[in-house]
């Protein structure tokens, strides 16, 4: 680690989880921990058929079943406004007239018990007209392509589209949202070229598979208030969204979250809790609806993609014009496919100079899984088409790819794009850090050994916001409360600590609170890493005005100058004399537990507030025979301005750079005639310990520009995205075969071999068509 | 009504007795019935060992054991590791430090893996903790948190 010089006495400490203990102990409680007296258990009847109309649904032998309490279908969503999704609201709470996807809920049952409710799902009698599915992004743009809707738009909340940039909302049939980005005079430029590179790239459809499922426990004591305990990692938001989908004031909808196991995205915005609702206001019981693995897997995934890349440069290797055509597979519903097209659609840039950018991004519906967020919302989709050609088109104009690389990298303070964020980071440091290491040690001169580069810099923290308080009592204890989950990234210890170093107490006095959007100040959402930047402003600020608060109070107590006093260690200094906080407070006054509470809100403007730049070194062996790779040595170095917290700063980029080697290699729910077949958490393979390289090193930058509390920036998103390019870029180091389709599984390797050493193949008795 | 079955366990070292539904899974009769809520139900199809329990002394996926199938065994659950005073062993002390709780829905099985190769590793000889830890999933770390740990307690173990 690149440390700044550390006077601080908790921020830049490697402080452990502020909740570890309960978590190795097993005391942790989790949303799907959770029970209420009385409480109905709820299953989900899936639709078998990927593209069908319902034409009746006939649950009368469920109902009539011990022990079963209430059933929901589409019927129910009658007098609702009945559909959701991030920015175009196109997703019925549950299935209506028609099913999109296999597995899309078509009814829920409560029942007195789980196993009732799974048993009474058979019971229900569902008719279908089958339809022909639609597969694939090529299927939905055929001619004649069934389409998913009748037409119309859905309602939307889209924003205006950011400077450079137009979108239109369902523009043609099975088309979600079509959004374009420009600046530059894009065929001038090209013209301009002395290369002109175009290649194609395609990644398979990645599942979040987080281990806690989704789960939703909601109770509705009467017909205007709900109650609900969930998983989700935007419970602001999402009382929002039952208050609209209800008719109720977002004032009677209380959001409840905790500890939460895993989301990378599949638990933002709304998913379940409205069938929940659903069922808990039609039953007037409890209910908890609780997901398996495989229905979670079911219900989000990021979005399979096609990209058409065609970049110029000069004669001297500068990169000066880049134009991306992209087509996302957004499966069945929006969910928050359109922001994805946006984010995405703005970052073609990368991290390097260019004269003109242009990109379209179009959202195609499919009869498939509904995409949504997924960690780094686009950016692992950009960087896996970019930094491939990078290296490809170094091989075209006879460059090292990472020399290509450093003489077209921004430089600090200068902007890569108009109306951009200026770099808060230097590209070039960060680079050589990964660079000389990976030289120290490797030479790819081994027959199928290689290395490869990759880098990336994703914004953060844009259009947030994070409130706080935290209010000291005479005690010694602190109460910090925010309403930013903890969902794996140690935000509660990250936040702890922020308030620990303004106060200047032990960590271990203060206590974070779960979350209760009836008391817990508002926040916009667990998203674009944020927390430690943004919502870490607003814990600096609360503590800072709480602790301002103790010393007029102590001031009045010792009738003396404010400015005279300070307050350490739950101590009043005064001159020469100390005084703990509690000695202060009298017990004889009306108020003797007086409690010192301050309160802050940060909001962010649009557009990035921070970069979060990641570069990635790999090396990689290629058995030729197999095409098997084998990660041998990774290294990423990332920048997070200022380290609150070194520990979970590595811990964030070594779990990003699984899910990257895991979309690398071999994630991917794929479909036949219409139905998944890696779906399911046996079938959907993931990284595991063997999939590690033991030569796995991470390097914390802190190059101290941050706009956080003590310079810090976000980290979250960031490890994941250059990991599949950096294996691709070593691959064909390792074997000169250029992969361009994730994931990068034995037999596509073996193809891109052969295609690339024909020769040898047919002296080895091996045509490059024979499979 | 399902018949039930009449087992008896020893469950973090107490008896446990329980007239069961036999189609009853081990998780769902520590979790839903015994309120053991610390072994986490995640994949429920064993692939993830979230679940992990000692049963004699060997690490199983409860969400694939039947609770009859207990009978008569001695059952250890993450309740029963650190459960004299809360504190923390070894093992946890170690991932603790090496910073490995994120999420920390993977972790109860995780330390139930690695206390039982702790356990069962005499009895086999050149086995790798890290070979048998391939069996668990963890989505949030990329495991080199508890790669450290393991060279943490190691280093332990050789006086170092």
């Amino acid at each position: 680690m690149t440390a700044l010089p550390n006077t601080l006495a908790h921020v830049g400490r490697s402080m452990a989880d502020v909740n570890g203990h309960d978590k190795l102990t097993g005391a942790a409680r989790y949303a799907s921990d959770f029970n209420l007296a009385g409480m109905l258990h709820a299953k989900i009847l899936r639709s078998p058929h990927p593209h069908a109309r319902i034409l009746s649904i006939d649950a009368s032998a469920a109902l009539a079943m011990p022990g079963v309490a209430g059933v929901v279908t589409g019927e129910d969503l009658a007098g609702l406004d009945h559909t959701y999704g991030m920015f175009i609201r196109d997703q019925p709470v549950i299935a209506y007239a028609k099913v999109r996807f296999a597995g899309e809920p078509v009814a829920a049952i409560a029942a007195e018990t789980e196993e009732l409710a799974y048993r009474a799902l058979s019971a229900i009698r569902v008719e279908y007209d089958v339809l022909p599915p639609v597969s694939c992004i090529a299927e939905a743009l055929a001619e004649n392509a069934p389409p998913l809707f009748d037409g119309g738009l859905h309602p939307s909340a889209l924003q205006p589209p950011p400077l450079c940039s137009t979108w239109v909302q369902e523009p043609a049939p099975n088309v979600l949202f079509d959004f374009s980005y420009s600046f530059g005079d894009i065929e001038d430029l090209f013209a301009s070229c002395a290369h002109v590179s175009e290649d194609r790239f395609t990644l398979g459809r990645q599942s979040h598979a987080a281990l806690e499922p989704h789960v939703a426990i909601a109770l509705a004591p009467d017909r205007d208030h709900v109650e609900v305990w969930s998983n989700n990692q935007d419970p602001f938001l999402l009382r929002e969204d039952i208050a609209r989908i209800f008719g109720l004031e977002a004032g009677n909808v209380r959001f409840h979250a905790g500890l939460v196991g895993g989301g990378f995205g599949s638990k933002s915005y709304c998913k379940i809790e409205p069938i929940a609702v659903l069922l808990a206001r039609k039953t007037g019981r409890p209910v908890r609806l609780a997901l398996t693995m495989a229905e979670s897997m079911m219900t989000v995934c990021d979005h399979a993609a096609e990209i058409l890349l065609r970049t110029g440069v000069s004669a001297t290797g500068e990169t000066v014009v880049r134009d991306a055509v992209v087509e996302l597979d957004g499966g069945a519903y929006a969910d928050a496919s359109p922001s994805v097209a946006m984010r995405m659609g703005t970052r073609f840039n990368g991290p390097y100079k260019w004269k003109g950018v242009r990109t379209r991004v179009r959202v195609i519906r499919t009869t498939t899984i509904p995409a949504g967020s997924f960690r780094g919302f686009g950016m692992g989709h950009v960087t896996w088409a970019c930094e491939s050609q990078m290296d490809m088109i170094a091989g075209r104009i006879r460059l090292r790819p990472d020399e290509f690389r450093a003489r077209n990298f921004l430089e600090p303070g200068t902007s890569g794009a108009p109306a951009e964020r200026v770099l808060d980071c230097d590209l070039t440091e960060g680079f050589n850090a990964v660079r000389s290491r990976m030289a120290k040690r490797t030479t790819s001169s081994d027959a199928g050994r290689g290395i490869g580069f990759a880098v990336a810099c994703k914004g953060g923290g844009s259009s947030h916001r994070a409130d706080a308080r935290v209010e000291i009592h005479p005690t010694g204890d602190v109460t910090l409360a925010a309403g930013v989950t903890e969902i794996g990234q140690n935000t509660r210890t990250i936040l702890t600590q922020i308030a620990a170093e303004v106060l200047g107490v032990d960590p271990v006095r203060i206590k974070v609170v779960n979350i209760d959007t009836h008391a817990t100040p508002f926040d916009s959402g667990t998203h674009a890493s944020n927390g430690a930047t943004v919502a870490g402003l607003a814990v600096r600020d609360a503590a800072t005005k709480a602790a301002a608060e103790v010393l007029l109070f102590a001031a009045r107590q010792l009738k003396c100058g404010v400015e005279e006093l300070s307050f350490r260690q739950m101590r009043i200094l005064h001159g020469a004399s100390s005084y703990l906080l509690g000695d202060l407070v009298d017990p004889q006054a009306q108020d003797d537990h007086p409690s010192f509470s301050g309160a802050a809100s940060i909001q962010t403007p649009g557009g990035s507030l921070f970069w979060m730049p990641i570069w990635t070194a790999a090396e990689v062996e290629v058995d030729e025979e197999t095409g098997i790779v084998r990660l041998t040595r990774l290294i990423n170095a990332a920048d997070v301005g200022r380290a609150i917290n070194p520990q979970r700063c590595v811990s964030q980029i070594e779990g990003a750079a699984a899910q990257g080697l895991g979309q690398a290699l071999f994630e991917d729910i794929t479909y036949r005639d219409g139905q998944p077949l890696t779906a399911t958490p046996l079938t959907y393979r993931m990284p595991r310990l063997a999939d590690i390289p033991a030569d796995f090193e991470t390097i914390i930058l802190e190059q101290g520009r941050g706009p956080g509390p003590f310079g810090a920036k976000g980290v979250g998103e960031s490890g994941n995205l250059t990991i599949p390019a950096a294996i691709a870029n070593a691959i064909a180091d390792a074997v000169g075969a250029r992969m361009t389709t994730l994931p990068m599984t034995p037999d596509k390797i073996l193809r891109a071999i052969r295609e690339a050493k024909p020769a040898i193949m047919a002296t080895a008795g091996v045509s490059p068509s024979d499979r | 009504m399902m018949e039930t079955i009449h087992i008896s366990i020893r469950l973090n070292g107490r008896l446990q007795t329980a007239d069961i539904a036999p189609n009853l899974m081990l998780v769902d009769f520590l979790r839903e019935h015994l309120g053991l809520q610390g072994t986490k139900l995640a994949c429920d199809q064993g692939a993830c060992g979230a679940c992990t329990v000692l049963i004699d002394g060997r690490p199983m996926t409860s969400c694939l054991t039947f609770a009859f199938a207990a009978d008569g065994a001695d059952i250890l659950t993450i309740e029963g590791v650190s459960r004299d005073n809360g504190t923390l062993n070894q093992v946890q002390k170690a991932l603790h430090a090496c910073g490995v709780p994120q999420c920390g829905f993977c972790t109860p099985g995780m330390v139930m893996m690695m206390e039982g190769f702790a356990g069962q590793n005499p009895h086999l000889p050149g086995q790798s903790l890290e070979t048998w830890m391939n069996a668990n999933l963890c989505r949030c770390s990329g495991y080199q948190g508890f790669r450290r740990a393991l060279s943490h307690l190691a280093d332990e173990a050789n006086g170092s």
